[in-house]
C-alpha cells in the first residue's frame, strides 16, 4: 500500500490520474447539490414546531459537518508532510484553508440566521457556537501565516506546525467552552432538540452533505493544479539559461 | 399560480432568514470556484507560452 | 547539563536585568491596562467590584502577549541562535531558560502583587487566595504556550500583530480555567485547579519539544 502511496505522492503522476477525476467531481457535484437544493427548498416538509426555518437546516449542518472534515483534513495532510515530507501534501493542507474559511463562515452566519426565528437572537454565547467561531479564527490565523511568508519557504514547515498545534489545541477549548458554558448558562433556551428528523429531512441533509463534499474535491483539485503550474511557471522564469 | 410562487418566496413570513442563508454561502462558494477557474485558465496559457 | 543550565539561566536573567527596558516593559504595561477599567466603567464601583479578578486576569494576558514578541526576536536576529546550534548546545535547555526568564519577569510580580491589584480594582478580599493560586498555576501555561507561536513566527513580515491574533485562540482556555477557578474557589471546589495542573504538566513535557522542532526548521 506505502508504494502506491509513494507513487502517486509525486506532483506529475498525481497530476494525470487527477484531471478526469476533477471533471467527474465537478459534474457530480453540480448534479447532487442542484437535486439536494430542489429536496430542501420544495419538496422536504416544513416542521411542526420551526415550520419552514428548518430549511435553513440544510445548508447550516452540512456546512459546520464541512469545516470541522476540512481542518480534520488539514491536520492529517500536514502531519504527513511532517513525518515523511512530501510536498503534495503540504498543498493540499494550504489550499483547502481557504475552503474552511469559506465553510465555516457558512456555517456561522446561516447559523445566526437559523437563531434569529427560532431563539429569538442572532448570538448566543453557547459552547458549540463558541468553539466554532474559535475554529473560525485558527482558520484565518493559518491564512494570515500563509500569506506572511510568501516569500521564502520557511513558512512551509511553520504552516504545518501551526495546524498540529492548533489541532491539539480544538478539543481543549471544545471541552474548555463546554465547562465553562454549564456553569454559567442555563441551557433551557438553547433546546433546539425535539425535532425528530424524519427520513423526508434526512434526503436533503444527505444530499447536500455529499455535493459539499464533492464540491470542496473539485476545488482543491483545481487549486492545487493552479499551485502546481505557478510552481513549474516559476522554476523555468528562474532558469538561468532560458 | 402567481400567488403560490408568492407564498413559497413569502416562507411564513421567514422569507428573509431563509432567502440570506441560501443565497450569501452559494454565491462565496461559486465566485470562489469562477475565480479558480479563471486563474487556472491564465496558467495554462503561460504554461503553453513556455 | 545542569552547570550548563544554570549558566544560561543566569545569562538570560542578567540579560533581563540590564536591560531595564526589558524588565520593566511587561508589568508596567500591565499597570497602565489596569488602570483603564476602573475609567471605562464610569464610577459605578459594584461594577468594578465584579469584573475585578476577570480585569486582572486580562491585563496579565495583554502583558504576557506584549512581551512574547521579544521572546527569540534578539538572539534569533543576532544570529546567537545559530551560533548555539553550530556549537551543539542542547536547545532543550535554552528553551526552557528563556521560558522560566520569561515567565519571572513578566508573571512572577503580576502574582505577587495580585492581592494589592484585587484591592485597587476594589474586589472583595476573600477572593485574594484563590487569584494568587489561579495566576500561580496559569501563567506558566501563557509562557509555555505562547512559546512554539513566538518560535513560528519569527522571520515573518508584520510579525507583532500575527503573533497576537495567532496566540489569542490558544491563550482561551486558560483564561477560561483561571477565571472560573476563582469564582469557585470561595464555594469549596478545586476541580479548575486540578485542570490547570493536569494541562500544565503535560504541556511541560510536549510543547518544549515542539518548540525545539520549530526553531530547529527555522534555523535551516
Amino acid at each position: 500500500m506505502l508504494k502506491y502511496f509513494h507513487k502517486y505522492a509525486n506532483p506529475v503522476k498525481f497530476l494525470t490520474i487527477v484531471l478526469p477525476v476533477r471533471k467527474i467531481m465537478g459534474i457530480l457535484s453540480l448534479g447532487v447539490l442542484s437535486v439536494g437544493l430542489i429536496f430542501a427548498l420544495f419538496l422536504s416538509p416544513p416542521d411542526y414546531q420551526q415550520k419552514e426555518t428548518v430549511r435553513i437546516m440544510y445548508i447550516h449542518v452540512p456546512a459546520a459537518w464541512m469545516s470541522l472534515m476540512i481542518y480534520a483534513f488539514i491536520f492529517f495532510s500536514s502531519v504527513v508532510f511532517l513525518v515523511w515530507k512530501f510536498p503534495l501534501f503540504l498543498i493540499l493542507a494550504k489550499e483547502s484553508v481557504t475552503i474552511g474559511v469559506i465553510f465555516t463562515f457558512t456555517a456561522l452566519l446561516t447559523g445566526s440566521l437559523w437563531g434569529k426565528p427560532t431563539w429569538g437572537t442572532y448570538w448566543v454565547w453557547d459552547a458549540r457556537l463558541t468553539s466554532f467561531l474559535v475554529l473560525f479564527f485558527i482558520y484565518l490565523g493559518l491564512k494570515l501565516i500563509m500569506e506572511s511568508f510568501s516569500y521564502s519557504s520557511k513558512g512551509d514547515y511553520t504552516f504545518a506546525y501551526l495546524a498540529l498545534i492548533g489541532g491539539f489545541n480544538l478539543p481543549i477549548i471544545k471541552f474548555s467552552v463546554d465547562w465553562w458554558n454549564t456553569l454559567h448558562q442555563p441551557a433551557s433556551i438553547l433546546r433546539t432538540g425535539g425535532i425528530s428528523i424524519n427520513s423526508e429531512m434526512l434526503i436533503p441533509l444527505f444530499l447536500m452533505a455529499i455535493g459539499f463534499l464533492f464540491l470542496f474535491i473539485y476545488i482543491l483539485l483545481v487549486s492545487v493544479d493552479i499551485n502546481l503550474k505557478k510552481r513549474k511557471i516559476m522554476y523555468y522564469k528562474n532558469k538561468p539559461n532560458n | 399560480m402567481i400567488d403560490e410562487i408568492l407564498n413559497f418566496i413569502n416562507m411564513d413570513g421567514h422569507s428573509f432568514y431563509i432567502w440570506t442563508a441560501y443565497f450569501i454561502p452559494l454565491t462565496l462558494i461559486f465566485s470562489y470556484i469562477l475565480i479558480q477557474r479563471s486563474k487556472l485558465k491564465r496558467m495554462k496559457k503561460y504554461e503553453t507560452k513556455i | 547539563m545542569i552547570k550548563l543550565f544554570f549558566l544560561f539561566l543566569l545569562k538570560d536573567f542578567k540579560n533581563y536585568l540590564l536591560d531595564s527596558n526589558k524588565s520593566w516593559f511587561a508589568i508596567s504595561f500591565f499597570l497602565l491596562c489596569l488602570l483603564i477599567f476602573p475609567l471605562t466603567y464610569g464610577s459605578s464601583v459594584d461594577l468594578l467590584k465584579k469584573t475585578a479578578i476577570a480585569s486582572i486576569w486580562i491585563c496579565a494576558l495583554f502583558s504576557n502577549l506584549i512581551s512574547l514578541e521579544s521572546l527569540f526576536k534578539e538572539d534569533y536576529q543576532n544570529g546567537v541562535l545559530l551560533q548555539y546550534r553550530i556549537n551543539n548546545i542542547p536547545f532543550f535547555i535554552i528553551v526552557m531558560t528563556k521560558c522560566i526568564s520569561h515567565w519571572v519577569f513578566t508573571s512572577l510580580p503580576i502574582i505577587f502583587f495580585s492581592p494589592i491589584f484585587l484591592i485597587f480594582l476594589s474586589g472583595s478580599s476573600n477572593d485574594a487566595m484563590g487569584l494568587f493560586f489561579s495566576l500561580l498555576f496559569g501563567t506558566p501555561l501563557f509562557s509555555l504556550v505562547g512559546m512554539p507561536i513566538a518560535a513560528l513566527t519569527l522571520g515573518a513580515s508584520a510579525r507583532g500583530p500575527l503573533l497576537i491574533f495567532l496566540s489569542i485562540p490558544f491563550f482561551l482556555p486558560i483564561i477560561i480555567f483561571g477565571v472560573l477557578g476563582v469564582n469557585s474557589f470561595n464555594n469549596g471546589s478545586y476541580s479548575e485547579y486540578y485542570l490547570l495542573c493536569a494541562i500544565l504538566s503535560i504541556s511541560i513535557v510536549i510543547l518544549p519539544y515542539i518548540t525545539i522542532k520549530i526553531l530547529w526548521e527555522s534555523l535551516k
